[in-house]
């Protein structure tokens, strides 16, 4: 996407003018997103995104520009620009580029850019549509969606980097709102995968509908969810999203290398229950989170972050690297070539125990199975967290007795995985979308279900 | 590469010769940021990019691309995408290009350099840190900010339409971090300003930093039911959650919850909401929406009745309404926003806003997730102060906050008479106190 001669003008003037490293991130960036609604195409819309990023460093200090035009001249001049206040003589050498690598462990069929299959996607959706809606009289409304992305970048720095990769995402999305007389309620369900549109041949479209019906459907008339501490059985796949917020952001050394999370002076100590173990891993194949290459073009790699609950490693980027010391981990992500990279989070998850989801339910006698989880945030400075409850149940005497309206937990790392005592066998994965400091991301949460003994419940009722 | 003029006359061309009809909205953007850490910059930022969005519709329908590339082939291949796109969208007979010949040059904030030295603005990026660490119980700022962004919006169509508007708009943040005796407490705080100079860097400061030290000594509430006031920016941030139910948008999909409703009482007759373009003391005003159509103000509900939704061209006509200006379109299909909202104040004093006890709400977090749109249940994390009297007693977190916004509407107990803005202003309003919201915490 952009000539190599370009490449390296532009950072021998970025190192003539002082700078100690420099990166150009190259992007081009295809998008699809197909939309049903009321039974019928809403809108189908289609697009390119296109720039580059130059990020310099002077010490520990991250120079970032971008622009939409490839010459020469422009970044040359970006770089001038971000070195006006900094000039000084040249401190670093530039090492030749390495032969342009290119790994793909993350394979791709349908691709957005030379197979649309915007028939097949509608057909698909009308599937999805007809089976919510058949689910019963009180569905009033599916909204179905099939988005699909071709991100292909290209990675230039004064190291000898020179990496390209093209990553194909796939998401469908699939809501049904139910109601009675006044009462609304949705249900949803979010696949994705770092695939082309075959992805679409594993998911049943039937089981993903009804499954946002059913949800839908039994949320109306559900009673108000209780309020206040209550042991908490947390679904499956999605209810990962309490390690991702109470734990993963203050594991990235983003966080870390600023003394912003409460984890910063935490190495090898023991900050959750023996029982979790917990992983982020780029390298599953195919899924939502993984990559080939992170966005500072250093293969990703399988990252143990906790082991029977002590803290044994970061999430590193090269900056967090170069001001923690820790080793990189091929966490440097970033939503575009708008923002400079971070460390984050690619598939994270609390890995399998051995109690079953049976035991959990029993061993409590009046709490919440928290069976659907929502999105959540996190304070990285004092690790308070919030995460929504989509689909709570009620839990009395050892059984799960009725449905209950959404709610909201909250509590805060360290509290929370020190509250952890059974971790089940039941090990999924589920796909969301992740905003920090270096945009919006794909990534992946992940848990078998997992029992809290104690974490503040916010429903309606008292 | 084509020029921005060139590329629009360009795509424009196109259309017309497919047979169809089209708009195309242009953006441009020029940024300069700062973060700080330990004194120095931790990261600058100069930025530029430009972007062309297309809607074309032929034989009643409607398919839209963009483009950041203005390579003539890319915005050839860009008009074809949405010519394709077309092909397979639903009939939509109240989607049409509509907005005829209107020219507007510039809009009121008109994007001046200023004469304010880079320097200058990176010592006051480095002023949201050091301010807070030399207290006497010192914070850190882990993340802190100023930005300037000079914004160009350009929309034209086949029907002559084409309106240009700058504008440039200031931002700075911080959040102050106290950690002692293993406790520790952080509050985030915003300001915003159309000129450097009225960027209010020390309310920023102070807001953060005080808001800090009393949470860091905070405790929790009792689980029970309240009465609450929230801030600015909390009661933005719940009138941005539900912001479905001033569109005609959302009505005409059934999305709704008030779609029924036009002529009816939605809310408590204290309460008058309108949507106001060009306000006194506003971000991003603009004198014309994304379809060209002059803006207006709009009265949404009035003294608790709801009057009309916000309309761009389409749901104008699906509802045999006047269109109030109020399309958005972004990078993707016709859609409806509203520019500013301003609650209306009380015209007298109301003694019982701050009478006994009740809650100031000043952070409320989650409400991305913790809210649904459609049925009005949220619950989100809150943090805050417990009053009484109009004093405040104490500070308090880690409690949640749920309750139903449609009931809210009408769940009010008084409205302030004097209104403000949150801190991206775009929100103008009084104080509000709500009954019934369901705190859960001890």
């Amino acid at each position: 996407m952009l000539h190599s001669d370009t490449a390296r003008a532009v950072i021998d003037h970025a190192l003539f003018l002082g700078a100690d490293f420099a990166e150009l991130y190259v992007e081009r960036n295809r998008s699809s997103q197909i939309e049903l609604l009321s039974s019928q195409v809403d809108g189908i819309n289609t697009g390119i995104d296109f720039g580059i990023g130059v990020r310099l460093f002077i010490g520990d200090r991250v120079l970032y520009g971008y622009t939409n035009q490839t010459e020469r001249e422009e970044l040359m001049r970006i770089a001038t620009v971000l070195l006006a206040r900094d000039g000084r003589d040249a401190r670093a050498e530039a090492v030749p580029f390495s032969a342009p690598g290119r790994i793909d462990v993350h394979p791709s069929e349908l691709k957005l850019s030379e197979t649309p299959s915007l028939e097949d996607k509608i057909r698909y959706l009308k599937i999805m549509d007809q089976t919510a809606r058949a689910q019963g009289k009180a569905i009033q409304q599916f909204v179905g969606k099939v988005l699909q992305r071709e991100q292909e970048i290209e990675v230039f720095n004064s190291e000898g980097i020179h990496q390209q990769d093209t990553r194909h995402y796939t998401r469908i999305v699939s809501m049904a709102i139910a109601q009675d007389g006044d009462e609304q309620a949705t249900g949803y369900e979010m696949p994705g995968a770092l695939q082309g549109w075959e992805f679409h041949r594993n998911m049943d479209p039937v089981r993903l509908a009804t499954e946002a019906a059913t949800s839908a459907l039994r949320k109306l008339g559900a009673d108000d969810c209780p309020s206040g501490e209550l042991p908490v059985v947390l679904g499956n796949g999605f209810g990962g999203v309490i390690f991702h917020e109470a734990c993963g952001h203050l594991l990235e050394t983003t966080s870390v290398q600023k003394k912003a999370s409460v984890f910063h002076d935490q190495m090898n100590q023991m900050i959750a229950t023996p029982v979790v173990n917990a992983v982020d891993d780029g390298c599953i194949k195919n899924e939502w989170g993984s990559l080939n290459i992170d966005d500072e073009g250093m293969p990703t790699e399988r990252t143990q972050l906790i082991e029977n609950g002590r803290l044994v490693h970061f999430m590193v980027d090269k900056m967090g690297e170069q001001r923690t010391g820790y080793r990189r981990t091929g966490s440097g992500r970033r939503q575009d070539y708008r923002f400079a990279p971070a460390s984050r989070m690619r598939n994270t998850f609390i890995e399998a125990g051995e109690s079953k989801l049976d035991e959990m339910i029993a061993s409590i006698d009046y709490g919440i199975y928290a069976k659907k989880m929502g999105g959540g945030s996190v304070k990285p400075g004092t690790g308070e967290f919030n995460f929504a409850v989509r689909e709570p149940y009620l839990i009395e005497n050892g059984k799960i007795s009725k449905p209950l309206r959404s709610a909201t937990l909250i509590s805060t790392g360290p509290k929370v995985l020190k509250e952890i005592s059974m971790v089940g066998t039941d090990f999924e994965l589920a796909a969301g979308m992740c905003g920090s400091v270096s945009g919006a991301i794909p990534a992946t949460v992940g848990q078998p279900s997992i029992k809290v003994d104690r974490i503040l419940v916010g429903g309606q009722s008292e | 590469m084509m020029t921005p003029d060139e590329s629009i006359a360009f795509i424009l061309r196109e259309v017309t010769a497919a047979g169809a009809q089209g708009d195309a909205i242009f953006n441009q953007n020029s940024t300069l940021s700062f973060k700080v850490e330990d004194g120095a910059l931790s990261e600058y930022k100069v930025a530029s990019g430009q972007s062309i969005s297309l809607r074309v519709v032929r034989n009643q329908r409607v398919g839209t691309s963009y483009s950041e590339s203005f390579e003539s082939e890319q915005l050839s291949a860009m008009v074809a995408d949405a010519l394709l796109n077309a092909q397979f969208t639903k009939d939509s007979p109240h989607e049409t290009i509509q907005v005829s010949n209107v020219r507007i040059a510039q809009g009121t904030d008109v994007a001046v350099a200023d004469d304010i030295t880079v320097e200058t603005k990176i010592d006051t990026a480095l002023r949201l840190e050091s301010t807070l660490k030399q207290k006497a119980i010192p914070a850190s700022a882990p993340y802190n900010g100023l930005t300037e962004t000079v914004r160009t919006v350009r929309v034209a169509n086949t029907l002559g339409t084409d309106c240009t508007h700058s504008d440039t708009q200031y931002a700075c943040y911080t959040s102050s971090l106290i950690d002692q005796d293993g406790q520790q407490a952080m509050h985030y705080s915003m300001r915003t300003a159309d000129s450097f100079s009225e960027l209010d860097v020390d309310g920023c400061l102070d807001e953060a930093y005080e808001t800090s030290l009393d949470l860091l000594r905070s405790e929790s509430l009792k689980t029970g039911r309240y009465d609450a006031i929230f801030s600015p920016d909390c009661l933005a941030s719940l009138f941005a959650a539900f912001g479905i139910f001033v569109c005609g948008e959302s009505a005409m999909k059934g999305l709704n919850p008030l779609r029924e409703r036009i002529g009816e009482t939605v809310g408590h007759s204290a309460l008058t909401i309108l949507n106001v373009p060009q306000p006194s003391g506003g971000m991003r005003s603009r004198p014309f929406d994304d379809e060209g159509h002059p803006t207006q103000t709009t009265t949404i509900i009035e003294d608790g009745t709801l009057k009309s939704f916000l309309h761009n061209s389409m749901t104008a006509s699906f509802f045999s309404v006047p269109n109030t200006g109020n399309a958005s379109r972004g990078g993707s299909g016709l859609k409806v926003a509203p520019q500013h909202l301003h609650i209306l104040p009380s015209n007298t004093v109301d003694r019982r806003l701050h009478e006994g006890t009740y809650l100031e709400l000043i952070s409320v977090d989650g409400m991305h997730s913790g809210a649904n749109a459609i049925s009005g249940d949220f619950s989100v994390g809150a943090s805050g102060y417990l009053c009484k009297d109009g004093e405040r007693i104490r500070a308090f977190r880690g409690v949640t906050v749920a309750h139903n916004f449609y009931d809210m509407l009408r769940l009010i107990k008084a409205v302030g008479h004097e209104a403000v803005w949150n801190s991206r202003r775009s929100l103008f309003a009084p104080e509000i106190r709500f009954t019934e919201c369901n705190i859960a915490g001890e």
